[in-house]
């Protein structure tokens, strides 16, 4: 409830008494600073400061995070990524499908899981996902084994540019259940487009780094999962594509840097 | 909370007034009750005020739109269900409104397209989504997917925002082919020019102030010269999996 002041009148006497009680409307019993209400509070009382707290659970306080310092790689609460320069890369080598390359991990602390949904108790509407990996190259099984199609060179590529392609998605875990979100899979081709006339496909001597940066941008919402349990970690995944009819296996595909940011947000979701 | 010093200095042997008394509380007590902000409440505690005590929509509105049923797939090349296509040697800019999948009835662009009514101010307006070019299965004509590539933007209102455009027409700044410069071609485009994949994924976001009101986003391509895919009748560029959403920042 707002907090009224109550003015001392003309001829009130200087006592202690008059002068304790000046606070009381702040602090009394029933009154005060500790029975404000959320519509007592003005637009803007609440700025970026107090972000982190909006968006966790009631009752966790900055201490109770501490232990997200100790992961590796290094993250908050809210986004990790590898550290590592663009010069640096790490292959990401999985043909399977049903078994993608988990690039990494984002844990949340058992204070700071939630469940998705305005009607539970964490109040979290939808979750804004955000990736980015930098994909540095596609190497094909001849480049590995030194039977490329054009001998005699050390940049020769068998880089198929309509077969060839790495599909990255992001998948959430609630206890025991994955689920890969289809709406976040996104690929891309080898994308070696600078090159000669005669080999278009296949470049020759011209461009073979692919040095694109793949970034998804989704939203989670309760609908996408397919458990009522609460959120405990997000990856961000990685899986190889022959697309049919292709006879160059691809080996594999180096990534540099990366990284995924998840903001469980307090929202009214509006799906049109 | 803020420090605030006394409005008035009371010493001993200064004449009291009970004015002065007043005007002192007044500016602690006021602070208390008119002005609440960070000063007044711990962001490391919570406490005070968690999410529950506010409203859903006391901080954000997210409106959101993505392809429901079926969900396409980034690999679905033979059944293409629910892929959006790209319209071949068409000038400008191109948008999305309907979809008639084969055999089915229209549809609206979902994920492409999203009409919804804003409370106004701060909104951060995003589209993820995955640009196909050719079949997918055999090697094309070489020409398609080193076309000069596609121009990619968020329309508001059926106005294109140039701080969200991903892609450039500028010719100039591209090197086509290795050997000497023959400008002839530039007419065979190599890659270059806009972005050009066969596989493409795509984010445009930008942050505007939106009035209150109904509003409609979309997303808007141009397919440069309609070089990513030469027929006009068999265009062959598709987007696939799709997302668009706005999200208003309302404090």
């Amino acid at each position: 409830m707002p907090i009224t002041y109550d003015y001392l009148l003309d001829g009130a006497p200087f006592t202690a008494d008059s002068l304790n009680t000046r606070f009381e409307p702040a602090l009394g019993g029933g009154n005060g600073v500790n029975q404000i209400t959320d519509t007592d509070v003005g637009v803007g009382a609440f700025r970026h400061n107090h972000l982190p707290c909006m968006l966790h659970k009631a009752g966790v306080v900055e201490s109770d995070l501490a232990g997200i310092a100790s992961f590796a790689p290094p993250q908050t609460s809210f986004t990790l990524e590898t550290d590592t320069s663009f010069g640096d890369s790490k292959l990401v080598a999985s043909r399977s499908a049903s078994s993608p390359t988990v690039l990494f991990t984002m844990s949340y602390l058992s204070q700071v899981q939630y469940k998705l949904g305005m009607g539970e108790d964490d109040r979290v509407g939808a979750v804004v996902l955000l990736a980015n990996v930098e994909v540095t190259r596609f190497i094909t099984q001849r480049e590995v084994d030194g039977s490329e199609a054009i001998a005699g060179s050390a940049t020769i590529s068998d880089l198929d540019e309509d077969r060839h392609a790495i599909v990255f998605a992001i998948q959430v875990e609630q206890g025991t259940v994955n689920t890969l979100l289809t709406s976040t899979v996104r690929s891309l081709s080898p994308r070696v487009t600078i090159t000669d006339l005669a080999t278009v496909r296949s470049p020759e001597s011209g461009d073979t780094w692919t040095k694109q940066d793949v970034a998804i941008r989704s939203v989670l919402r309760k609908a996408d999962l397919t458990s009522a349990s609460a959120i405990t970690r997000f990856r961000l995944v990685a899986y190889m594509v022959d697309l049919p009819g292709t006879n160059l296996e691809l080996y594999g595909v180096t990534v540099s840097k990366c990284n995924l940011t998840a903001i469980p947000l307090h929202t009214k979701l509006n799906v049109v | 909370m803020a420090w605030r010093y006394p409005t008035y200095d009371l010493k001993t042997d200064y004449v009291v007034d009970i004015s002065q008394i007043n005007e002192n509380f007044l500016s602690v007590v006021e602070e208390v009750s008119g002005l609440l902000n960070e000063h007044n409440f711990s962001a490391k505690d919570s406490a005070v005020l968690s999410r529950a005590n506010l409203a859903n929509n006391a901080a954000f509105t997210l409106h959101y739109s993505t392809p429901e049923s079926p969900v396409p797939g980034v690999r679905d090349y033979g059944g293409k269900a629910n892929w959006m296509l790209i319209q071949g040697k068409t000038d400008g800019w191109q948008t999305f409104s309907t979809y008639t999948p084969p055999g089915g009835s229209e549809r609206s662009a979902e994920g492409l397209s999203l009409e919804f009514v804003a409370t106004g101010g701060m909104t951060w307006i995003c589209a993820s989504f995955n640009i196909h070019c050719g079949t997918g299965e055999v090697p094309e004509d070489p020409d398609f997917q080193k076309g000069f590539g596609y121009l990619c933007a968020l329309e508001l209102d059926g106005v294109i925002l140039n701080e969200s455009l991903l892609g450039s027409g500028d010719l100039d700044q591209e090197e086509f082919a290795r050997g000497a410069l023959n400008r002839a071609w530039k007419d065979i485009p190599l890659g270059g020019g806009g972005i050009s994949a066969a596989r493409l994924p795509i984010v445009l976001d930008t942050v505007v102030d939106l009035l209150p009101g109904r509003h409609v986003i979309k997303v808007a391509i141009t397919n440069i010269r309609g070089r990513m895919w030469a027929d006009a009748d068999s265009s062959k560029t598709w987007i696939s999996t799709r997302e668009l959403f706005a999200l208003e920042l309302i404090r």
